[in-house]
Parts: structure tokens; C-alpha cells; sequence
């Protein structure tokens, strides 16, 4: 089994303006990923861009691998305009994925952050809290089919187009301040960096463990390039952090050891 | 003709190598993590992420970025240290059974000879590549290898403590290449390798800030290549001990400008983190290209530049 190999595009289609969707069938046997974990994909077929770009497993099972993202810049622009029966060749599974839920558990994703988590949700079909928040309902990408795998589902957005108007991490707030007999369930997120650290304040006032799934640029995905690395906290250090790889110890990190 | 499987060996100093196609340090960890791409036995030699005497925590994020046909990184040698090194990573690499040479630096003369010291009479290190691409704390912090007479005692100085094989990394950022070159040949090392990154930088026009932390970096990939060639034919001409070309390399056929302008063996980088089969794919290339020409030896490869 082979973890760089080509697949098929089954399905590329857009989702709005800003979004992607990629079904791809590996022509080789793959070795199955867990969730939370992520593929380098090929971006074009020149030297510019150069390198892969890191996506996170949206869904998957032995036949097919999906992938959603946000079309952003030049890769994920070309990877856009995959066409049906193209071939794209990835790298992986790679990354340590989301620790197993052990019951029930909450969700928090910010805007494509979804992608990250899907498998989560699909994985433990009603057993998860889902808040998933994004500035309009546009960019509250494939919320109906994220949200029927929930058990109860929140959505919210910047300019109330759908849900709640507002931040999803202040829908957060104000549902345990009266739900507090749900702050023992695990917190697993993705979003942006401002969404991450309001998560942690909440969820350390709450003393709720949370796992979240972070984002840098990357060179190689496999650990040996060190382009990827963030500040984890390390108290045997002078300096109280030392640099982890989101490619190889993440990209998922217990929320509250990250060093901001 | 009879096709007969053409004959890679190549020679760097006391080593010999299957092939010619190493890994270029810095690009391929210390090994272990290619494992699951490609059979690193059929690799001509391995070279292991640069190590300094203590670990080295490297420079904050965002620490690379990628750029037109390229990558500019400013990872600041973040490293294990060559007691962990030794104690984790040599035993698997030593087990590989193919030539292991080990990139080391400092930041003082001291720090290079007590480095070079402690990788010295290691069962499994082959050979020692040093990189002067980095700054010199006792002189303002100017780089070791843009400066002839710190170049010197440098290596003079580690070329006193180690009998292991001494490859000298050259930085491309200085004027007359080939007379670094030869300062390298007059001071005891056993080969050169080269090119190491050109120093480049990138804005982010929005912000009006650097997009690397460090503000400027080493520029890698096919971007570069050019240049490397050209300079690793200007060392070839200017000095009689082996070179190693590298610089961009990303197929077979990268590989073969190197070696025709006169490199004894190329080293593969930046390719590594886009196709991690990069290696294998130019060894094989490599072979099928002498196949195909008739040509039995490498050796009627290198140095075969027609002008």
C-alpha cells in the first residue's frame, strides 16, 4: 500500500463563488486515513506552483477519498479546474488525526474548518453538538449535509443571513452558560486563528478539553522540510514553548498547549 | 551493442557511491521519513539534516514560503544535536548499508571543531559536509563563507580534527565562486558540494511586511538552477578535488547538466518535498539515459561538456 499515488476525479464541482468539492477514486489500494488527518494534493502539472497543498479528509471510505476547500490562491485556483476523469496524484494520509470521541461531544468549526471535522460527525452519527459558524450563508458551506449527521446543530453568521447573527464561538458561549451539564463533553474545532483563541478562553474557563486542528504553510507534509512548525508550550524550556510540526505532531493539538 | 546495465559508481574522495544522486541536507530529515516512499538503500549516499554540537530550536513562523518555480525557507537550522543524533537517528541510517554523510555547523570556530569532533570515529558517519553558509557570532555575525580569510581558518580548523572525508558546502551569495572554491581545496577539504540557497526575499504587498519571519531567506527549487549549473561548472574548472552539484534538481535530466559540466555525483533537495520519489526517479532516469546512449560508465558522462 502506497501512500503517494494518483486518483481519478470522480466529481469536481464548484460550491458559490469561493468553494470546491473534489471526489476522487485512488487507482491504487490506499491505506485508510483517520479523521482529522490530511492529503498533500497536487496543484497543476508545472513548476508553479511548486509544491502540494495540504487539504484535510472531508470524507472517505476504501473506494473514494473527498475533499472541500476554499479557492483561495494560485494552487487551489488550478486544483479548481480538475476536470472529471483527470488524474491528481496525493500524498498520504498524513498528520495524527482527532483522538477518538469517547461519547457524546461538541463541535465548533468556523468557516471551512468543516471540511476537518466532517468525518467526525459521520464517523459518530448523533453524537455531536455541532456550532458551525461562517460570514454568510454562502460560505456556510454543505451545512445540511454536515448537520443531519448532528445531534443538535447551531449555526450562526456574521451578517444573520442563516442562524444566529454573530460569532459562532459567542453562540458557544452563551449555550453552555445554560447547558452546564454539557461542559463535560470533549470540544473538537477548526477555524481561524481569532475563532481558536476565543475557543480557548471559553473552554479553559470551563475547563473543558478541546482538540483543535490548525493550519501552516508546508513544504513537503512528511516532517522533514520544518517549514510547518507552531510555538507548543514546554515548560523544561527556557523559553516555555518549543516548535511542533503541524504535519507530523499535528495538525490536531490539545487546544490548550499551543503557545500564543 | 549488447545492452548491458551501464556502471553508476562514482568517487568522493575515500567514498564510493552506487550511483551519483544523493540527498541534498536539510531536504530529506535524517532519512526515516522518506522510508515510506522509496528504498533508501538505492540511494548513492544520504545526507542528514545539518547538526550543531546542542539542539537548535530554529527561527519563529512563518518560516518558508513559496515563490515562482521555488521556495524561500528560513527554518534556522533547527536540529537534534549530535548526541540525540547519534543516540536516535545514526542506528537506522547505519543500518541502510550505504554511505551516510553528515552536514554540520556552528556559530564559532570553537562550536565547528567541537561539532566536527564528536561526529569524528562514530561508527556509520562516512563522511562530514560542513556548511559556512551561517553567521560567525565572533565577527558581527558575516557569514563564514562569504569571507576568504574566516572561510580559511575554519576549515583549516576542522580539517585538523576529523580524518573523515570533508565536504564543504559552498553559499552561492558571494562574487568569485571559483576562488572560494579553491580556498576550500587549499585549506584541506576533500570535496566541495554546492550550491546552498541563494538569499532572496518576499513582501507581502497588503501588509507592506516580509512574508518570512526572518525577513530574507534561502531561495531553493528549479528557480535557481541555472545559476547552480553555472557555478558548479566555473568550481569545476578552478580545482582538482571532486564537486557535488546540486541546486534545482528535479529529473534525470537536471541530474545530467551537473555531471556533464563536471560534478562527480548531484545531491536532490527541494524536489524531495514535492515528489518524494524524486531520488529514485532521477537514479533510474539516469541509467535508462546511458542505456540508451550506449554509454557504460557514468565517467564518460562527467566532464563531458563540449564548448
Amino acid at each position: 500500500m502506497n501512500k503517494f499515488f494518483p486518483a481519478k476525479a470522480i466529481e469536481s464541482v464548484c460550491i458559490g463563488k469561493n468553494f470546491h468539492f473534489l471526489r476522487l477514486t485512488p487507482l491504487e489500494e490506499i491505506i485508510l486515513p483517520i479523521y482529522g488527518q490530511f492529503y498533500m494534493l497536487q496543484c497543476g502539472e508545472t513548476y508553479d506552483p511548486l509544491l502540494k497543498r495540504p487539504f484535510s479528509i472531508f470524507d472517505y471510505d476504501a473506494t473514494y477519498l473527498e475533499f472541500l476547500f476554499r479557492v483561495k490562491g494560485k494552487g487551489t485556483s488550478l486544483l479548481s479546474q480538475t476536470k472529471k476523469g483527470q488524474l491528481v496524484y496525493l500524498l498520504g494520509p498524513l498528520g495524527n488525526g482527532y483522538p477518538q470521541p469517547p461519547g457524546d461531544f461538541i463541535v465548533v468549526a468556523g468557516g471551512i474548518g468543516i471540511a476537518s471535522l466532517m468525518p467526525l460527525l459521520k464517523f459518530h452519527q448523533k453524537r455531536a453538538i455541532l456550532f458551525y459558524g461562517a460570514r454568510n450563508s454562502d460560505e456556510l458551506v454543505m451545512r445540511d449535509r454536515v448537520s443531519e449527521m448532528a445531534k443538535h446543530y447551531y449555526f450562526s453568521t456574521d451578517d444573520g443571513s442563516i442562524g444566529q447573527q454573530g460569532l459562532i464561538t459567542d453562540l458557544f458561549f452563551n449555550f453552555l452558560d445554560s447547558n452546564g451539564n454539557l461542559t463535560n463533553l470533549p470540544v473538537y474545532a477548526c477555524g481561524s486563528t481569532p475563532m481558536l483563541k476565543t475557543l480557548r478562553e471559553i473552554t479553559e474557563k470551563y475547563h473543558i478539553i478541546c482538540y483543535a486542528s490548525v493550519e501552516e504553510y508546508m513544504a513537503c507534509g512528511i516532517g522533514a522540510c520544518l517549514g510547518c512548525v507552531i510555538k507548543i508550550k514546554n515548560y523544561d524550556d527556557i523559553s516555555g514553548f518549543q516548535y511542533s510540526r503541524v504535519c507530523k505532531e499535528g495538525p490536531v493539538f490539545a487546544l490548550k498547549d499551543i503557545f500564543w | 551493442m549488447e545492452n548491458v546495465k551501464p556502471d553508476l559508481t562514482t568517487k568522493i574522495a575515500s567514498l564510493t557511491l552506487k550511483n551519483p544522486v544523493m540527498t541534498a541536507s536539510g531536504t530529506f530529515g535524517y532519512g526515516e521519513e522518506y522510508a515510506d516512499f522509496i528504498e533508501l538503500q538505492r540511494l548513492g549516499a544520504i545526507v542528514v539534516k545539518g547538526l550543531s554540537y546542542k539542539p537548535k530550536k530554529g527561527n519563529p513562523p512563518p518560516r518558508l514560503i513559496e515563490t515562482p518555480c521555488g521556495i524561500l525557507n528560513s527554518i534556522g537550522l533547527q536540529n537534534i544535536g549530535v548526541e540525540t543524533f547519534i543516540k536516535e537517528k545514526l542506528p537506522f541510517l547505519r543500518n541502510l548499508q550505504i554511505p551516510v554523510i553528515v552536514n554540520f555547523f556552528g556559530d564559532s570556530i570553537s562550536e565547528y571543531i567541537k561539532t566536527a569532533e564528536a561526529l569524528s570515529g562514530v561508527k556509520g558517519i562516512d563522511a562530514l559536509e560542513m556548511n559556512i553558509s551561517c553567521p560567525n557570532k565572533e565577527a558581527q555575525w558575516c557569514i563564514f563563507g562569504t569571507d576568504a580569510r574566516t572561510m580559511r581558518e575554519v576549515i583549516e580548523a576542522v580539517r585538523r580534527v576529523t580524518n573523515l572525508p570533508l565536504i564543504v558546502k559552498l553559499t552561492p551569495n558571494v562574487t568569485d565562486i571559483a576562488l572560494m572554491a579553491k580556498i576550500a581545496e587549499d585549506s584541506g577539504a576533500d570535496a566541495v558540494s554546492l550550491i546552498n540557497t541563494i538569499t532572496g526575499m518576499a513582501v507581502d504587498i497588503i501588509q507592506r511586511k516580509p512574508l518570512l519571519a526572518n525577513v530574507t531567506g534561502g531561495l531553493s527549487g528549479p528557480a535557481i538552477r541555472p545559476i547552480a549549473v553555472r557555478m558548479v561548472w566555473e568550481v569545476c574548472k578552478a580545482i582538482k578535488i571532486p564537486v557535488i552539484g546540486m541546486g534545482g534538481i528535479t529529473t534525470y535530466k537536471d541530474a545530467l547538466e551537473f555531471l556533464i559540466v563536471g560534478a562527480k555525483a548531484v545531491a536532490v533537495g527541494t524536489a524531495n518535498f514535492f515528489n518524494p520519489r524524486a531520488t529514485i526517479e532521477i537514479i533510474q532516469g539516469i541509467e535508462n539515459f546511458l542505456l540508451e546512449n550506449n554509454i557504460s560508465h557514468i565517467n564518460q558522462v562527467i566532464g563531458s561538456i563540449k564548448l
